[in-house]
């Protein structure tokens, strides 16, 4: 399956664009680096509250972070496609891409449980008191998938391939 | 890179060449990215002095100082030479574990940092509202921890790369944006020390000498960001 993907965006429009544009990469890598500033900054806030810290926090103001989260996660997203689209046949093989990816998609998915379990109970929830235990895990397992997200993306280039 | 060993065969001390030859296989590194892999090979003759700059920003091998110190035995080495021969530089350079600890521990330092201090800035442009300016007091600590993280891995991945580094104008740049980058942070702190009760009051107009501090601060960190990116590319 990988390999067929790979023969498809080989030559296709965007690789041949990506590769062909010299100041395009240290440009994805300035934004894929700004956005994971937005995006670690603003989940480092929320977790931290969520876990049940920083409690001069009201937790509904957390909404207020989300949206850059949101951002710094587009930004990451788009640029991490170009990524992608530009050496597909060396990202799809590498084991830090695949497992950063895994990482990734347990985040969304710890995201989704917040949104349904948690998110629409907050409201009820004291202003600036503690989480219930659910929040706390949901914070958690989001601080930890999210630095090994940092720390494989980081590291693709020194880890072995395949 | 057969052609390169070949060149530098003919100009070089043997030992040199078994050097660069092993590089990628022991360290079952290679560069990565489909641009430029090796932008510069510098042979500094004289000294036997070999550094590869990898395009992610960081070294991918460089000859074992302990060899350039051998080989080129001349007494007195220059500061930035002789950081290069230092253990730590040749931990960080050539073990296979050393260069990616350090550059994980900077990157975790990174978002910490600017991580922090870009969402104290919006805050106090108002850019977004409603979120405790007393909590960023607290807040604080864990960025001035996050920057001790990046002092530490900064110097050691500085002193594996010393002599290039010293002489790259992105890396000056970014130093001195992220030098002024924690002054004004010093600055907004103090501020913060004295005003968040106040800010937190959504009422309260925010003075624009502090407004202009934040905004100051996203430009450093933002600039610190942009031209360490392009360390490796110019």
């Amino acid at each position: 399956m990988m390999e067929s993907l790979v023969q498809a965006i080989e030559g296709g429009a965007i690789n041949t664009w990506v590769l062909s544009t010299y100041w395009l990469w240290p440009l994805l890598e300035i934004i894929h680096f700004i956005g994971l500033s937005l995006l670690l900054g603003s989940m480092l806030i929320v977790d931290l509250r969520l876990a049940g810290y920083l409690r001069q926090i009201d937790i509904m103001s957390m909404h207020r972070l989300l949206p850059w989260a949101a951002i710094g996660f587009a930004m990451n997203m788009v640029s991490g496609f170009l990524f992608f689209f530009g050496d597909p046949g060396r990202y799809s093989i590498n084991i830090g891409f695949r497992i950063k990816m895994v990482l990734v998609l347990i985040a969304g998915l710890n995201v989704l449980v917040f949104a349904l379990k948690i998110n629409p109970l907050i409201g009820n929830w004291e202003p600036h008191g503690d989480t219930p235990g659910l929040a706390k895990a949901i914070a958690w397992i989001s601080l930890s998938t999210w630095t090994g997200v940092l720390l494989l993306g980081r590291l693709i280039p020194y880890i072995g391939t395949g | 890179m057969k052609l390169l060993v070949a060149f530098l065969a003919e100009r070089v001390h043997p030992d040199v060449i078994t050097l660069i030859s092993s590089f990628g296989s022991n360290r079952g590194l290679e560069p990565f990215s489909p641009r430029i892999s090796i932008i510069a090979v510098r042979v500094l003759r004289n000294a036997h002095q070999i550094s590869y700059r990898h395009d992610d920003g960081g070294t991918i091998c460089r000859q074992s100082a302990r060899q350039i110190k051998s080989i080129n035995n001349r007494g007195e080495m220059p500061v930035f030479e002789w950081l290069e021969t230092t253990a730590l530089a040749i931990w960080v350079g050539e073990s296979l574990w050393g260069y990616p600890i350090v550059l994980g521990t900077h990157a975790i330092g990174l978002a910490i940092v600017v991580g922090i201090f870009v969402m104290l800035d919006l805050c106090m442009l108002r850019v977004i509202r409603g979120v405790s300016f007393n909590a960023f007091l607290s807040l604080y600590r864990l960025a001035w921890i996050g920057l001790l993280l990046n002092v530490i891995s900064g110097s050691a991945l500085f002193t594996s790369q010393a002599t290039t580094f010293i002489e790259s104008a992105p890396f000056l740049i970014k130093i001195s944006a992220v030098f002024a980058g924690v002054i004004v942070g010093i600055f907004i702190q103090r501020r913060l020390k004295l005003r968040a009760a106040d800010w937190d009051n959504a009422d309260t107009h925010i003075e624009s000498s502090a407004t202009a501090l934040a905004a100051l601060s996203l430009v450093c960190w933002i600039g610190a960001i942009f031209a360490g990116r392009l360390i490796a590319y110019l």
